[in-house]
């Protein structure tokens, strides 16, 4: 996020009228990101959801699958047949209760909720618990899952399964989709894509998923001709995000 | 995937242009065309989610790009997660390998399911899909070398798959830490059991067509056995690979780097490998499998896995026989330890400043070189700029610079150099791994403990005397040099201190005092250095010291007559001279024509040579000066020679407290000058490894 953040193209742009403007309105949206008071671009969440409508799989080449849960309240439970649309929003292979736990978040915090037997950095969890990064979250006899916040300024949190649990569907990760996550090189992205020369940012948008980036990217939505933006973009599912070195889908789950 | 991956330290060498041919199949990116090495490795694909170039299978992500074409992550219309290997380059040819190894069946293998053509005609490998890290990944996040047991497991893992390939009557042929991979374990330590190799089958192939040129990566040129190079592909091959993959997890980089794949080739065939950073047993088995003569390599993958330690269990056994046999205990005494078993050896410290030299003068000459300049104008500008040095005098400023250099080198030589540890990571990891590495055995083993310690004194002795001749003669005078410095600069600072009359001559002292402590410890240097390990007995050397005594006794006195010195003396610092031991039990007066006044005395050369050959005979200074003495200076055990000194006053009268003074100063600057040994090598002999002495 940081170098989003920055407007580095700074002596690129100054020669270029057309990217002074894209240059100050994504300044423009900054600003109103910092500022969540005035913001109308960042909505949250409605509340009266169907859980399993509100995720997302990223399918990134080269990097990974993605699972990202954008509602604040996830559950974590044994993964149900497909078919069965009352399974948890994260569903493991695993010997757990259908409902197993539920992670909240409020803001900016993350409460873990025991339905079944959970501990948390091996001390049982009564009702609730506090997450903080790096704590380890082990559901029933085995699954064990670490709680990471790669980045500073990000709510957006990850739950790396220790215990090699597979997840239904397979991902590589799974992300709890604060306002944004980032996706690129650096240590601190949500998702590591180390090859990447830029970073991409997702957020959440008017009801649905944005996309911004530090150079244009080609966006092709489902139906429509692809588009080439620094952004904000709209992602529905069955977008695809291609730049030189980079593309990834995003996919409905 | 979560995984930092770090870029490679291992050079990448640059993929000539792929041979792209052929049929853009539906859904091709449009600038399809144009693929070629832009397009490898990184992150398009030819296909993206959700399309369906196989019936029945569904592309959800692109996973990375093979040797001879793209390999997807797809569901099945059931949900089956499979692995799908576009072939591209089609030819029955290349195929016939994969049928042959269709229906193999090994833990450690990569499943094939099926071979399939699309709509388009190319064909397709259906595979399982492995999801965990590539081999390659894991070797990048620890860039000097994984733990042992993590090696250990996916060497097992590899081994047991190759194994079981050879006995198929397969060669793998394209062996690399790419085509290896690790089933999911998040967070947990390899188990061999988890470790699948792919691409076998296919790469016949891929090794002779990288023969031919038509290669599209060459990286895998780092594992290629020398025979290749003559077209011969037996199992030897595999062996090779798999010492270079066994080196490069243990050290986190291949044997062989270079800049062209004809560089890394020629060593190859060539080039021997430096194995002093890997320890036993790792480096006889990598010696082994990487022998460039075929016939002469470890016979069999199992006799690799023979010679590795074995898993859990075996290991106590293996160290209990240690204890009978101390002539390898390194090797026996092993048990795993979760750091790389190598860890880089400290290199001495280059002196910093030295260092900053080489390293402007190296960018210097580079940028030199890649300067595009007419040849003639170079000259010009070389000839004018050493004109202008010589010239402009700047080269008195050089030369003038240079005595202050020497004295600082000296200084940083005996007190930094072994203090300063290179600032690297690695260097912090080296000065933790060894106690654990060796007081792990010596828990278990409360009696091994005293034998290993023998142990490396003597190794560290007896590589001093394996060095050439030449070389110890250097490192000789060296030390000489640096004893005489010593014995000047204490000599200054003490000569006011002896003083005990106002009309003295302190600086005839001084000088006094600095000659005879730098000729005693000349003499203590020349004889002892490295004594221990060159005489058995000790007789001889109490001989030699005995006659050095006299000789520095000798020259003490004719110094003192020379400089019209006459000793300072104190007279509550010791007796008087008549009540000496000699004169009043033997009866022999040594000071009957020396001239006496209250405050100064002029030594006789009888007392003098006495004085001197006594503590010469009696100090043991091959210890003194022991290489693997237990502190470079160490206080102590000057204080027990200055203690004996004055004692022996008691006995042969000699004045007091110059005679103390003398000896000390010719016991701290002999131990200041002489080669000492640093913990951190100790350490390392310990383990049994090769330093430098």
């Amino acid at each position: 996020m940081s170098r989003l953040l920055e407007p580095q193209p700074v002596a690129a742009a100054a020669s270029d009228p057309a990217r002074i403007g894209r240059l100050s309105s994504r300044l423009r949206d900054t600003a109103r990101l910092a500022d969540p008071s005035e913001n109308p671009v960042v909505v949250d969440i409605p509340m009266e959801y169907d859980a399993r409508s509100e995720r997302r799989m990223l399918w990134i080449d080269g990097v990974g699958g993605y699972l990202v849960c954008l509602a604040n309240d996830v559950t974590v439970g044994r993964a149900a047949p497909a078919s069965d649309t009352r399974g948890p929003d994260i569903g493991l292979q695993a010997d757990l209760a259908s409902r197993h736990a539920t992670i909240s978040r409020t803001e900016g915090r993350y409460v873990l909720k025991a339905h079944g037997p959970t501990t948390r950095n091996d001390k049982p969890v009564e009702e609730s618990a506090v997450l903080e990064p790096g704590d380890v979250i082990q559901l029933g006899d085995a699954t064990r899952l670490r709680f990471e916040r790669p980045h500073a300024l990000s709510a957006t949190a990850r739950l790396v399964i220790v215990s090699g649990h597979r997840t239904a569907p397979m991902a590589d990760g799974v992300l709890l989709m604060g306002e944004s996550c980032v996706l690129g090189p650096q240590p601190h992205s949500h998702v590591r894509c180390p090859k990447w020369s830029q970073e991409v940012l997702l957020f959440k948008g008017k009801a649905q998923l944005q996309c911004r980036s530090g150079s244009p990217v080609s966006i092709t939505r489902p139906g429509e001709p692809s588009e080439d933006t620094t952004g904000p973009a709209a992602i529905p599912p069955g977008a695809r995000i291609e730049a030189e070195d980079l593309c990834l889908s995003v996919e409905e789950v | 995937m979560f995984c930092p991956t770090r870029p490679r330290k291992r050079q990448k060498m640059k993929p000539s242009p792929q041979a792209d041919a052929d049929s853009p199949a539906a859904g091709a990116t449009p600038d399809e065309g144009s693929r070629g090495s832009r397009g490898r490795d990184r992150g398009r694909f030819l296909y993206r989610t959700g399309d369906t170039p196989l019936d029945g299978y569904t592309i959800k992500r692109g996973v990375g790009h093979g040797g001879f074409g793209e390999v997807y992550f797809a569901t099945s219309d059931a949900g089956k997660e499979v692995a799908l290997k576009l072939i591209r380059r089609n030819l029955d040819v290349e195929l016939r390998g994969v049928r042959q190894c269709l229906n193999l069946k090994h833990a450690n293998l990569i499943s094939l399911y099926d071979i399939r053509t699309d709509a388009a005609g190319d064909e397709w490998v259906v595979m399982e899909f492995v999801a965990g890290d590539s081999l390659e990944d894991a070797i990048d996040r620890h860039p000097n070398g994984m733990p042992v047991e993590d090696a250990l497991a996916w060497f097992r893992g590899i081994a047991a798959g190759v194994g079981h390939l050879h006995r198929s009557g397969i060669v793998h042929r394209d062996l690399k830490p790419g085509n290896l991979f690790l089933e999911r374990t998040v967070g947990e330590a390899p188990r061999a059991e988890d470790v699948r190799i792919g691409d076998y089958g296919l790469s016949k192939f891929i090794s002779t067509s990288r023969r031919s040129g038509q290669t599209e990566s060459v990286g895998t040129v780092h594992y290629m056995a020398p025979e290749i190079a003559g077209g011969r592909y037996g199992r030897e091959i595999d062996t090779y690979a798999l010492g270079v993959i066994l080196y490069e997890m243990l050290t986190g980089r291949t044997p062989f780097e270079g800049e062209s794949v004809g560089e890394v080739l020629m060593k190859h065939l060539t080039a021997e490998p430096d194995l002093s950073r890997i320890g036993e047993p790792y480096r006889t088995v990598i010696a082994r499998a990487l022998t460039k003569d075929p016939e002469a390599r470890v016979k069999s993958v199992d006799e690799m896995l023979a010679l590795l330690p074995q898993p859990a269990g075996a290991t106590d056994t293996s160290a209990e026989g240690a204890s009978d046999t101390p002539v390898a205990p390194t090797s026996a005494v092993w048990s795993p330890v979760s750091r790389p078993p190598h860890t880089d050896l400290p290199t001495p410290p280059r002196e910093p400043l030295w260092q900053g030299l080489v390293e402007l003068i190296d960018g210097a000459r580079t940028r030199w070189a890649a300067w595009q300049a007419p040849p003639l104008m170079k000259g010009l500008v070389l000839f004018g700029s050493v004109m202008a040095f010589f010239i402009s005098q700047a080269w008195v400023l050089v030369i003038s610079l240079l005595p202050f250099y020497f004295g600082y080198y000296i200084v940083w030589a005996i007190f930094f150099q072994h203090t300063t540890t290179a600032p690297t990571a690695t260097g912090a990891l080296t000065s933790q791994a060894p106690t654990e590495l060796y007081s792990s055995p010596v828990t278990e083993k409360p009696n091994a403990k005293r034998a290993r310690q023998v142990e490396w004194r003597t190794v560290a002795r007896k590589q001093r005397l394996e060095k050439p001749a030449k070389a110890r003669a250097r490192s000789l005078v060296g030390s000489m040099i640096v004893a005489a410095l010593v014995a000047s600069v204490f000599a200054v600072f003490a000569a006011p201190m002896l003083i005990t009359d106002q009309s003295a001559d302190t600086t005839a002292l001084g000088v006094w005092l600095a000659a005879v402590a730098t000729l005693g410890a000349w003499a203590v240097l020349l004889i002892n250095t490295d004594a221990v390990a060159r005489f058995e007995d000790r007789l001889p050397l109490r001989g030699m010291n005995t006659l050095a005594g006299v000789g520095v006794g000798f020259a003490a006195f004719a110094l003192a007559t020379l400089l019209g010195l006459e000793l300072p003396r104190s007279p509550d610092a010791t007796i008087h001279p008549n009540d000496a031991l000699v004169r009043q039990v033997a009866g022999v007066d040594l000071y009957q024509s020396a001239e006496r006044n209250g405050r100064t005395i002029a030594v006789p050369a009888a007392a003098s040579m006495a004085y001197f050959a006594i503590v010469f005979f009696t100090m043991r200074w091959w210890n003194t000066i022991d290489v693997v003495r237990g502190s470079r200076i160490g206080f102590f055990s000057i204080a027990v020679i200055a203690v004996f000194a004055w004692m022996l006053t008691l006995v042969s009268y000699y004045p007091q407290p110059v005679g103390v003074a003398t000896i000390a100063l010719v016991a701290l600057s002999a131990k200041a000058a002489s080669p000492w040994l640093p913990p951190t090598k100790r350490e390392a002999i310990a383990r049994g490894e090769t330093v430098t002495v």
